[in-house]
């Protein structure tokens, strides 16, 4: 039979208060009192019943529970004659259980009020490492956070609020002017991409083809938080980004680069080549050709590509260790019919007589010389105003012949014959300075370039030979006196006494480039003396851009291709937006600039197969590659030697469970000429109570830093 | 009259679909580059207080609103949606924030203590009733003292009844040590009534040397012997149903000040 341990009788059973604070300190020993403790916990036990006044009597009211009515009943003085002595309540396991709530809350409270207010606030709010970069900030919130309040309610305060947090990202993020827009583009770019989309509903992803539904044009209010979210970690990415959140604002969205991606148009030539190479002929003709053997022809194409430090893009090699070796003598100008030098210099021939019969005055000038101004003499006459006034009176005449001139272009020639000698007497007698100064300032470039090392001493034997009395001429002449009675007709040249030895002729006595001049003609010549010659180089820059008929002259005869020095058979010009650039180097590494597409070519030798770069670029027999050159200089219109590469190319390793196929392993998103994108080196935002002194080092660590994140 | 079956079908698929949607929604969000572990976080604030005022509901038996049983049901449901919706927000990600490491770790805790106790509320019970009479758990231990002195009390009678010691030392050896004995706090976990069945057997053993009466006697005490059974089983089951609600409870004001904290700083650092 099975034991009952509760009483089921009513009035047997005890009545419990389990919601009660307090529970009888002798309740276990089943000696609890019926009044239980008080609200405050102390004991009210006085006995076992409060005894009830029936007329003049006290009767017991024991419960029943407690075995009813006791034996000896109330005292007289009505209190109860079985007295319980007193207990120390306990707290009810309810009770207990509150306590605890209410322990671990205030604990809990008081932990986040000193975390909050205290003095390390700045670490407890912390909600996570910061990346490195951006660690650097020494820790002050305020660096990246708005110092003051929340975000109202309303969706203009909330803008607003995530438009000043991106300000204060920009104080060191300069992204341009373009910074909140997409890609850093202007309206009108974003507008002819939009354009250019073409969507493909079937390869749309399900998430992108609901928001396209739901959000047609994607996101109109990202903020720089939208996909850089910091305080994950040190390791954490900040431009992780999924392939579905860089769509979500494309017209065209797919699935994937092999489901989807739009083929490539032209990449990954989207421009003619800074040098003017012909892939085509050289491998085809010229490299085999046996008359060429003495000239060590390219193995691979590595004989003259290398890869940048980064590895993204290919180099071509410097000119000694490509070009030189065939084209090497042409620059200094082997094989060249006709002068190997460039005509600095000139002693024109000035119609003598005419000038003479018009009562100009002449003094000494050689009467054999013949020829104009060259174009480099021009623009230095022209920084003169005395002779630019003079050429601009002169007109059309020619001042070799004056028969049918009138008396003023006369009177001009004359001026300007005086001004020619003037410009070499300074040239004389102040060399380099002379020739800086008529040049003027010029922006770009250092000053010393442009004088092309000129040779004041070569100037001074020609002047010897050709024009004896110059200086003393030119001195009366600023005098306003007539010239010295000397030999109006300077001696003919090659009067030198005769020599032991035999004078070599003056052009192959630079063969490494450098002044010489020819006394027939009265001519100072400049001669190349190798690749990237200073003189040729300068000149050229210096004039591209001067829309100075002289200095004008001056670049087309150097940009010819046929000029002495052939720079232009290699290197190109480009014109864009009227200004013309002239391509000395090759495709180089720039820094600042960041393309939509990036690709490093380092990362992808050991996928090369047998044919090692043409792999990937495939040699375009049909393409006229000279018609981007010559007359073009728009580096937009061309044909590359190369096949554009197709995405089937890509596709063959860049598959989820392969290479990847991310969307930010081939793009980037903040496009453009970033500088920007190097921190700024701005005074950081100090605040007041913290502001270090100066030369403190942790301001000195602070600006390291930045330093070596000085890069996009 | 819908059976627990079918309620608990229906609410877990109400459930699922809701976790579901929401974490569509979440998904979405990220993609469009919304701030989504804002949205997330209002909600999960939401259903914390929602599942919170389940404490105070019972606490408001006078106030109109559904009874304390569908609270529970809405407490348990929700519940587990406030975990789905946890992750979401944390994007499984353990945090490292100062504040919000206690902050997550009193989440799982109050979580976990949560489902440990809806584990119990349905194992123990059943258990509980199986082992016999249910007892009211303030009043066990004065009915383990009741017990105790009941034993003495008959071992004492049947000595001076029948002369013999023999079921005096058992009580002074075994009987006496068996019923003073509380259970460990786990004992329902771990199962078995080893102490019990090994008295039992003691007795059982006993009783070859005991004379008819003593037998007689012996079975009241086989009959004690097997209440202190099911008081013990009451007693360790109902005592760790109510533990479960001292993890549970205290931590989740603790969590709702950790929560308050959290969403202070979110409102004033955020950049969305």
């Amino acid at each position: 039979m099975r034991r009952l341990l509760q009483s089921i009788i009513y009035n047997r059973k005890l009545y419990d208060r389990p919601q009660d604070e307090w529970v009888c300190g002798r309740a276990a020993e089943c000696q609890a009192c019926v009044f239980g403790p008080g609200a405050k916990g102390e004991c009210r036990a006085t006995g076992q019943c409060l005894p009830a006044k029936k007329g003049d009597r006290w009767i017991c009211t024991r419960p029943i529970s407690l075995g009813a009515a006791c034996e000896p009943g109330p005292m007289p003085d009505g209190s109860c004659g079985c007295p319980v002595p007193p207990c120390s309540p306990q707290r009810s396991l309810r009770a207990q259980r509150g306590r605890l709530a209410w322990q671990l809350t205030g604990l809990a409270l008081g932990l986040m009020i000193l975390a909050l207010w205290g003095g390390t606030r700045n670490q407890w709010s912390n909600p996570g490492p910061l990346t490195p970069a951006h660690a650097m900030s020494t820790q002050r919130c305020a660096d990246c956070h708005l110092a003051a309040g929340a975000p109202g309610l309303t969706a203009a305060a909330q803008a607003e609020w995530r438009h000043a947090h991106d300000e204060l990202c920009l104080k060191c993020h300069d992204l341009g002017p373009e910074n909140r827009s997409p890609h850093g583009l202007t309206g009108a770019q974003l507008a002819a991409l939009a354009r250019s989309g073409k969507p493909d509903p079937g390869s749309r992803p399900l998430p992108l083809a609901a928001l396209h539904v739901l959000q047609p044009g994607g996101p109109q209010d990202l903020a720089c938080a939208s996909c850089h979210l910091e305080h994950h970690g040190r390791d954490f990415d900040l431009k992780r980004l999924t392939d579905q959140q860089c769509q979500v604002c494309h017209q065209a969205q797919f699935t994937s680069l092999a489901q989807g991606h739009p083929e490539f148009s032209n990449y990954p030539y989207t421009r003619r080549t800074r040098l003017r190479f012909d892939h085509l002929t050289h491998w085809q003709q010229y490299f085999p050709d046996a008359r060429l053997a003495a000239n060590p022809a390219p193995a691979s194409c590595a004989t003259c590509h290398e890869p940048a430090a980064d590895g993204r893009l290919m180099l071509v090699r410097d000119f000694a260790q490509t070009c030189a070796a065939c084209h090497g003598g042409q620059i200094e100008g082997a094989g060249r019919t006709g002068a190997k030098g460039l005509a600095f210099l000139r002693l024109p021939g000035f119609d003598r007589a005419a000038l003479e019969a018009a009562g100009e005055v002449v003094g000494e000038w050689p009467g054999r010389s013949t020829g104009g101004l060259t174009p480099f003499m021009r623009r230095l006459l022209e920084a003169d105003a005395p002779a630019r006034a003079a050429l601009q009176d002169l007109g059309q005449a020619n001042i070799s012949n004056l028969a049918r001139a009138t008396p003023a272009q006369k009177a001009a020639a004359a001026r300007l014959l005086w001004s020619v000698k003037s410009l070499v007497a300074d040239l004389v007698t102040q060399g380099q300075p002379a020739l800086l100064r008529r040049l003027g300032p010029v922006p770009a470039g250092p000053a010393t370039r442009r004088t092309g090392q000129f040779s004041a001493d070569a100037l001074l034997a020609a002047q010897q030979a050709w024009l004896p009395n110059l200086l003393s001429e030119v001195a009366a002449y600023r005098r306003g006196e007539k010239p010295p009675a000397t030999s109006t007709t300077s001696p003919p040249p090659g009067t030198l006494p005769a020599a032991a030895l035999e004078f070599d002729d003056a052009e192959a006595r630079v063969t490494e480039g450098g002044w010489y001049r020819r006394d027939q003609s009265y001519t100072l010549y400049y001669r190349p003396g190798g690749h990237a010659d200073p003189f040729l180089t300068a000149w050229i820059d210096a004039t591209a851009n001067d829309a100075a008929p002289a200095a004008q002259a001056i670049f087309n005869q150097l940009a010819a291709e046929s000029a002495p020095g052939v720079c232009m058979k290699c290197h190109t010009v480009d014109r864009v937006a009227g200004r013309q650039i002239v391509n000395w180097d090759h495709a180089l590494p720039q820094p600042t600039v960041r393309p939509f597409t990036t690709f490093k070519h380092s990362a992808h030798f050991s996928l090369m197969g047998d044919q090692g770069c043409a792999t990937c670029h495939m040699i375009n027999a049909t393409a006229d590659h000279a018609s981007g050159f010559g007359l073009n200089h728009d580096p937009a219109v061309f044909q590359s030697n190369f096949v554009p590469m197709s995405k089937s190319t890509c596709v063959v390793c860049h598959q989820p469970t392969q290479a990847g196929d991310s969307c930010l392993q081939c793009h980037n998103y903040h496009t453009g000429d970033l500088k920007m994108l190097r921190l700024k080196m701005v005074t950081p935002p100090v605040p007041p109570r913290t502001k270090p002194l100066a030369g403190d080092p942790g301001e000195t660590r602070l600006f390291g830093l930045v330093a070596r994140n000085d890069r996009p | 009259m819908t059976s627990f079956f079918t309620r608990r079908l229906v609410l877990s698929l109400v459930t699922l679909a809701g976790a579901g949607g929401l974490a569509a929604a979440w998904q979405l969000g990220r993609v469009a580059l919304r701030p989504v572990a804002l949205y997330s976080g209002w909600t999960l604030l939401a259903l914390l207080l929602v599942l919170t005022f389940f404490n105070a509901r019972k606490k408001l038996p006078f106030f109109p609103l559904i009874s304390a049983s569908q609270w529970l049901q809405a407490h348990i449901y929700l519940g587990w949606l406030a975990c789905v919706v946890f992750v979401l927000h944390t994007g499984v990600r353990l945090p490292n924030g100062a504040i919000e490491v206690p902050l997550a770790l009193a989440f799982a805790l109050v979580a976990v203590s949560g489902v440990l106790g809806l584990w119990l509320s349905r194992w123990l019970p059943p258990r509980l009733t199986r082992s016999g009479e249910s007892l009211v758990y303030e009043r066990i231990p004065m009915l383990r003292h009741r017990m105790v002195a009941e034993a003495k009390e008959i071992v004492r009678a049947a000595e001076a009844e029948t002369q013999s010691t023999t079921l005096g030392d058992f009580h002074v050896r075994v009987l006496a040590g068996y019923f003073a004995h509380v259970p460990a706090w786990l004992a329902p976990l771990a199962g078995g009534d080893a102490e019990h069945h090994r008295v039992t057997l003691e007795l059982a053993a006993l009783r070859h040397f005991l004379s008819v009466r003593e037998i007689a006697i012996a079975d009241q005490l086989a009959e004690l012997i097997e209440a202190k059974r099911n008081l013990d089983n009451q007693f360790a089951g109902q005592r760790l149903l109510k533990l479960w609600l001292f993890v549970h409870v205290p931590l989740t004001f603790a969590l709702l000040v950790f929560t308050a904290a959290h969403v202070w700083l979110v409102l004033q650092y955020s950049h969305r």
